[in-house]
């Protein structure tokens, strides 16, 4: 009788035994399992089996290094982006060196790297307390802006997400929901834009398209009031994965914001990497599928038009930014 | 003074030296995940350059090996997966019941299947492990992996997995019993440990007392 009891105990502590080989017990745990190994010949060979297997396991995996090839497989991607992630920052200034003289030295966001939320709205003019609401009227303010925030600065920030995420959010992000960060990026965009690099519209094809790879051309509004026109409120480049995408502009008198995307359709897959709806509209005598998401609590319209990829979000309702990609 | 944790506080480079030096425990890991070399390589690539890109949300001060490790899992996880036929090789393993219940070791054998002074098995079946390792399910396998390899806490594992931990430890639990009846039957097939019955020396290890005792 003795005896099994004994062994009844040996088989309600199997569990405790794994955990404390992977030293997953507490102390007081450790104790009694110890305590217990101090008397029990099988137990202490269950365990000196268990750990004897785990040390195997573990030896033989590390037995081999990372191959020499991973190793410069590696090191040439990473030097690839870290050029990538430079020449972004240093090499294309957006405005002329001169417009850069105007930027003063106070301007820092990118120096620092990301902008702020805070920072963002203030640099938007978006403060309740800020005067100018509009960039067409704060233009000595905008070519500072658009000096000093370089383009890898902002690219850093939307690519790494959002600052305050927690790191266990990685994993997720990148994998999970990456049919919808798209969406939400862009969304983010247009609920608070980052300043714009470029505000006059007869630059933004010289400007941006190199960048792009596909002509970068303001857009034209179709069936737009006469009193009241989209005007066009400044462009910047966007990272949209590792592709940059132009960001345009536009605002009416009433206040209310249009965002384009112009992008390389061929690069960045906006219809096949986001869960889009697919609404047919007729313009002129022709059919044209506009693919339609929502994010943020903005609707996104996307249209396709030789190779060129529009992506419009606004204070509108969805159809009327169909309406809208239809006829870009 | 150390600057608030900043998304770009990392360059490239600097963060590319800090993955380099997690590059051979990922492939260890990725080694025993993947059955091919040259998958493994792949896959740590591709875990290791999304680290790099999303270097911004790694927590500076946090466990690296840890989140690393999460992408490596992630996209092993999602993009190398074996097909749906290989994992079947362990008939049972996904039943409720403990699919290893006949197999049972005694302590003699026990001893005699692992080195005398030391902390290892006998070399002849440190290779069956490896190979049996393989052949686990993916998702025992991962989870022994993150366990014994590279030594992650069940809660690191569970986070990694995106399973609860009761799940992490029962796959563990369960990836073991395989892996200790694979190597009980190479044993007695290499002549190292006779084939046992139940009762002959101690009561059996994952057998009711029950059938035990009839
Ligand atoms: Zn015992």
């Amino acid at each position: 009788m003795i005896a099994e009891a004994a062994t009844r105990t040996c088989r309600d502590i199997e569990r405790a035994l794994e955990a404390y080989v992977d030293g997953e017990l507490d102390a007081s745990c450790v104790l009694a399992i110890d305590a217990h190994l101090g008397s029990c010949a099988l137990c202490s060979e269950r365990v000196a089996f268990a750990a004897s297997m785990k040390r195997s396991l573990r030896t033989a995996a590390h037995a081999e290094a990372a191959p020499a090839s991973l190793r410069a497989r590696f090191a040439r991607a990473a030097e690839e982006l870290a050029r990538d992630e430079e020449l972004g920052a240093k090499v294309v200034p957006l405005r002329p060196p001169a417009a850069q003289a105007h930027a003063s030295s106070d301007v820092s966001p990118s120096e620092r790297g990301h902008v702020s939320p805070s920072e963002r709205r203030a640099a938007a003019g978006l403060e309740p307390a800020r005067q100018p609401p509009s960039w067409r009227s704060a233009l000595p303010w905008a070519a500072a802006a658009a000096a000093a925030i370089a383009i890898g600065g902002s690219m850093r920030t939307l690519r790494s997400g959002q600052p305050g995420a927690p790191a266990n959010d990685v994993a997720t992000a990148s994998f999970a929901s990456a049919r919808t960060q798209l969406l939400e990026e862009l969304a983010g965009q247009h609920a608070r834009p980052l300043p714009p690099e470029e505000i006059d519209p007869a630059r933004v094809t010289k400007v941006f398209s190199p960048i792009v790879g596909v002509p970068v051309r303001p857009v034209a509004f179709a069936n737009v009031p006469m009193n009241d026109p989209w005007a066009f409120a400044g462009a910047r480049l966007m990272a949209v994965r590792d592709e940059a995408a132009a960001t345009l502009y536009y605002q009416n008198h009433g206040g209310t914001r249009v965002t384009v995307f112009v992008f390389d359709a061929n690069r960045i897959a906006i219809r096949s990497a986001c869960c889009l709806a697919a609404r047919l509209v007729r313009v002129g005598g022709e059919e044209r599928t506009i693919h339609v998401g929502h994010a943020r609590g903005y609707p996104l319209a996307v249209s396709e038009h030789d190779g060129v990829g529009y992506a419009v979000s606004g204070d509108l309702k969805e159809p009327e930014l169909v309406n809208m990609a239809a006829n870009f | 003074m150390t600057p608030a944790p900043d998304p770009s506080a990392y360059s490239a480079k600097e963060f590319e030296a800090l993955i380099l030096g997690q590059l051979d425990g990922m492939y260890a890991v990725a080694r025993r995940l993947t059955r091919d070399a040259t998958v493994a390589e792949d896959l740590v690539h591709d875990a290791a350059l999304k680290a790099l890109k999303a270097r911004g949300q790694f927590a500076p001060g946090t466990n690296l090996r840890a989140w690393m490790l999460r992408i490596l899992t992630n996209t092993f996880i999602n993009g190398y997966r074996r097909g749906g036929l290989e994992r079947t090789t362990f008939e049972g393993a996904h039943q409720a019941e403990d699919p290893v219940a006949d197999g049972w070791i005694s302590a003699a054998s026990m001893r005699a299947m692992r080195e005398p002074e030391e902390e290892a098995l006998r070399p002849v079946l440190r290779a069956e492990l490896s190979r049996a390792v393989e052949e686990l399910p993916d998702e025992f396998r991962v989870a022994l992996v993150l366990c014994d390899v590279e030594e992650l806490s069940y809660k690191e594992i569970a986070e990694s997995m995106g399973t609860p931990i009761g799940t992490v430890m029962s796959r563990i639990h369960r990836a073991r019993k395989l892996l200790q009846e694979r190597l009980r039957k190479h044993a007695v097939a290499a002549g190292i440990i006779a084939e046992e019955t139940a009762g002959t020396n101690v009561v059996p290890i994952g057998r009711s007392r029950k059938e035990a005792k009839g």
